[in-house]
């Protein structure tokens, strides 16, 4: 027999039975199949194109989305007219330092208002602000990731990029005594912060312009939120279980122009009363992160 | 009946009687001829070739053998399960020697469609 006149013209997905003329069996009849077979090739080359098409689509639009940190929720795209940034500097100390602590009840929703007096606000890793007898108000910042410990969205601290990330659209900026906090997905403060050593991080923007922001559903916790007031920062914590809009709403009532989120309100907040004596409520941290880290006033 | 297939080049010859064939599977360029008290034969020929031989010297009778796809002849008398899940063609022999083979799901499921026409036009007959 010669090798060379046999042409085995089967495919995978074929059966034969020997002895027999009748073409391979395929699944199709034999009018599709013929087609199939004359237009093997073309259909082949449209399904490529099109598969090549679906995949640079499907590239591009993962490309140009931020990408989120790993487990955290994105914030609701933030409306360009919408931005707000609030700047001032805390005065420098003059006369005691110390917070003043009151409780109120806006739309049923209890509320704790700490308010510092003659500190400058700063942000601090550290595990036990606390241990500096100049702290007069200290509560966590920027959340930590689940899984590696680092701080979810953008962090600066003192000129150094710790992390990276639009997680939140939410930012506060601390660079040279000013304290800035607002709403923006890109914001230069960001930069200004690692050239002139400042410290940057992200969270939640729960209010705006004096005005509510959408947050993805979350339940219900303890909230804790930085507020500026008038020309006033104030940390701000529900002492019952709200859902970001209601604790927002509150917020929003209380009449703040802009509120940060801050980590979970049954985490542990720090304050030195009016006599002097340092406060402490909540669950202390640990020290199994070491970017742990707080908003921290100080005595100057 | 003929039943017998003959398979020579210039160093070799098996002869075999078709019944015993189990299978023959693809080998690359070679095949191998599974016979039915579990021996294997390895031939120089592609399946290919081989199907022309079986289909020439057997003519008609040769309907005994099914091509499955571009690996595998079978013999139709041994086959013994299919399994369209997992991809698997099982032949066994009244020996008790049994191949595994794997094929495509859907030669799989005509060789099925087609053993279960085979069934329905044998209840007919009856």
């Amino acid at each position: 027999m010669n090798k060379n006149i046999i042409k085995d013209n089967m495919s995978d997905n074929e059966i034969r039975i020997l002895g027999s003329t009748v073409e391979p069996t395929t699944g199709l009849d034999n009018d599709n199949k013929k087609w199939y077979d004359k237009h093997r090739k073309l259909f082949l080359w449209l399904c490529t194109v099109l598969l090549v098409g679906i995949i640079s689509i499907v590239g591009t639009l993962l490309f140009l989305k931020p990408s989120p940190q790993a487990g955290i929720p994105v914030d609701y795209a933030p409306l360009a007219d919408t931005l707000s940034i609030e700047t001032l500097k805390d005065s420098v100390n003059v006369g005691p330092s110390y917070t003043v602590v009151d409780d109120t009840t806006i739309n049923d929703i209890p509320l704790r208002i700490y308010t510092p007096s003659g500190g400058r606000m700063e942000l601090a890793v550290c595990h036990h602000p606390e241990k500096n007898e100049n702290v007069i108000l200290a509560a966590h910042a920027a959340d930590l990731r689940g899984d590696d410990g680092t701080p979810a969205g953008a962090f600066v601290y003192n000129g150094e990029l710790l992390a990276k990330g639009h997680s939140k659209y939410g930012f506060c900026a601390i660079i040279d005594g000013t304290v800035s906090i607002g709403r923006q997905i890109e914001t230069p403060l960001f930069e200004r912060a690692i050239e002139q050593n400042g410290s940057f991080f992200r969270q939640y923007s729960i209010v705006s312009n004096g005005k509510l922001m959408p947050i993805p559903p979350k339940g219900k916790s303890l909230r804790r939120a930085l507020c500026l007031k008038g020309n006033v920062f104030m940390i701000v914590e529900s002492l019952t279980s709200e859902s970001y809009h209601d604790f927002s709403q509150a917020l929003e009532d209380f009449n703040v122009s802009e509120a940060l989120s801050l980590v979970g309100g049954n985490l542990s907040i720090v304050w030195r009363d009016a006599s002097g004596v340092l406060q402490q409520n909540g669950e202390v941290f640990g020290e199994s992160f070491p970017l742990e880290n707080y908003v921290v006033w100080k005595k100057q | 009946m003929q039943l017998e297939i003959i398979i020579s080049n210039a160093t070799d010859l098996l002869r075999v009687s078709a019944l015993d064939i189990i299978c023959i599977k693809a080998e690359g360029n070679y095949s191998t001829i599974v016979i039915n008290d579990g021996d294997e034969r390895l031939v120089l020929f592609q399946l290919g070739q081989l199907e022309q031989m079986i289909n020439e010297q057997l003519g008609a009778e040769a309907s005994l053998f099914i091509r499955i796809g571009r690996g595998v002849i079978m013999n139709r008398e041994y086959l013994y399960a299919i399994n369209l899940p997992k991809q698997q063609l099982i032949l066994r022999a009244p020996s008790g020697h049994k191949v595994t083979l794997t094929a495509s799901k859907e030669s799989l499921r005509q060789l099925k469609m087609l053993i279960d026409s085979s069934i329905k036009k044998g209840g007919n007959n009856e």
